[in-house]
């Protein structure tokens, strides 16, 4: 097989395969059938041109079908027409609902932040509240008892007296002043000998022991106090400890108070906090008023 | 005469009866237009040429509407009917301008 001279290509090959194709198209828009035809008929001209007469024929039917292709397709677009713009009417009419939906969702939003600010200020306030409250119920824990506290403190030591007699002995009142004592010289939390008093705690008499929290004490009798530092010297210029002091004067108690930088005092009895009652605030009148003597 | 005759014919008859056309050859049927329009411009053009074969143009109308409708089917059920639709109204339409300019030369002589 030889390579065909480039130069020759052209005359070879049909123009059909050489041309590009716009120009081909462009050149070829009239169907070569025609011209196949016309020279057939040209080489058959000797025969009776009998065809003057029918080619018509076929042309009208086939305009005839032309034009009802360009009806039915006019009339078929119209009718689509309807069935689109309907389709476009219903498409605009959902923009606008969905146009409305996120405006009235921006609203909300607004209005949403807006409360939601609000309740960050109230929350800021609460919290604020919430830990100044947490602060006075420590304060109130540590007074009343219901937490174990610890601390510099003062502890002091009271015996009855050496002498061993009847009158020699430390009574509850006594105790109860001493205590009474520090409490008004600033102690923040007291316990004798290890039993912490609370807002309940009674200190009594039973026979001759002393009860604190409902138990008996044996003598030495120790009160620890956690207090400033300045509560051994307080605690000398209050009546109750001015009259502690007088009574341990008169029936020689023992008295040794000592300075201690740390001291623990236990939390109360829970028993006894949870009994714990208070008064509540009235609502309206009351039903009977109570009977002044 | 008779062609403008026929297309008048065939324009009311469509009008007045308007057949309802299946929903399966509704989308070929601008195709199909568009391929007999060059059919019908091809078949004048012969005509002014003085070429004009009845049989011939009767059979290059019926082909090309229904291989350009089949083109544009076949390329629906590939994915790509649209581009081939495009496709083959651009060289319908070419066809179509060169024949209409031919037809042009003839009617004004220019």
């Amino acid at each position: 097989m030889t390579v065909t001279p480039r130069g020759d290509g052209p005359a070879l090959l049909p123009d059909r395969v050489t041309m590009p194709l716009l120009v081909l198209v462009t050149r070829d828009a009239v169907d070569e059938d025609y011209v196949h035809a016309a020279r057939r008929r040209a080489a058959a001209a000797d025969r009776p041109p009998d065809t003057q007469r029918t080619p018509l024929r076929g042309a009208a039917v086939v305009t005839v079908l032309f034009g009802l292709l360009i009806a039915l397709a006019a009339v078929q677009t119209a009718r689509n027409a309807g069935v689109r713009e309907a389709s476009r009417d219903a498409l605009i009419a959902r923009i606008d609902e969905r146009r409305a939906d996120v405006s009235s969702l921006r609203d909300r939003i607004a209005s949403l932040k807006d409360q939601n600010d609000d309740l960050q200020s109230a929350n800021s306030r609460a919290q604020g509240q919430l830990a100044e409250t947490t602060v006075q119920q420590l304060q109130l824990e540590v007074g009343t008892g219901f937490v174990t506290v610890h601390g510099p403190g003062l502890r002091i030591t009271v015996s009855d007296s050496p002498s061993g007699s009847a009158d020699g002995r430390v009574r509850a009142s006594d105790l109860r002043l001493l205590v009474n004592g520090l409490w008004r010289a600033g102690a923040e939390a007291i316990a004798v000998n290890g039993r912490r008093l609370s807002g309940m705690s009674a200190i009594a008499n039973s026979n001759i022991a002393i009860q604190v929290n409902h138990s008996p004490l044996t003598p030495p009798y120790i009160v620890s106090a956690i207090g400033p530092s300045t509560m051994a010297g307080r605690l000398r210029t209050t009546s109750s400890g001015v009259q502690f002091q007088a009574l341990a004067d008169q029936f020689g108690f023992v008295v040794d108070p000592h300075n201690e930088s740390e001291l623990v005092l236990p939390a109360a009895p829970d028993a006894q906090l949870q009994q714990l009652r208070y008064a509540e605030q009235g609502s309206g009148a009351p039903d009977k008023q109570e009977e002044l003597p | 005469m008779i062609a403008v005759l026929g297309l008048a014919v065939g324009i009311v008859l469509g009008l007045v009866l308007r057949p309802s056309v299946p929903q399966a050859v509704d989308p070929y049927l601008p195709i199909a237009v568009v391929a007999a329009l060059d059919a019908v411009f091809g078949g004048l053009r012969a005509y002014l040429d003085g070429i004009f074969d009845d049989k011939v143009f009767v059979i290059s109308f019926v082909s090309n509407v229904v291989i350009a409708s089949g083109i544009v089917f076949l390329g629906d059920k590939l994915g790509v009917g649209g581009q081939l639709s495009t496709g083959v109204i651009v060289v319908l339409g070419i066809r179509i301008f060169s024949n209409v300019a031919a037809i042009r030369r003839h009617l004004f002589h220019a």
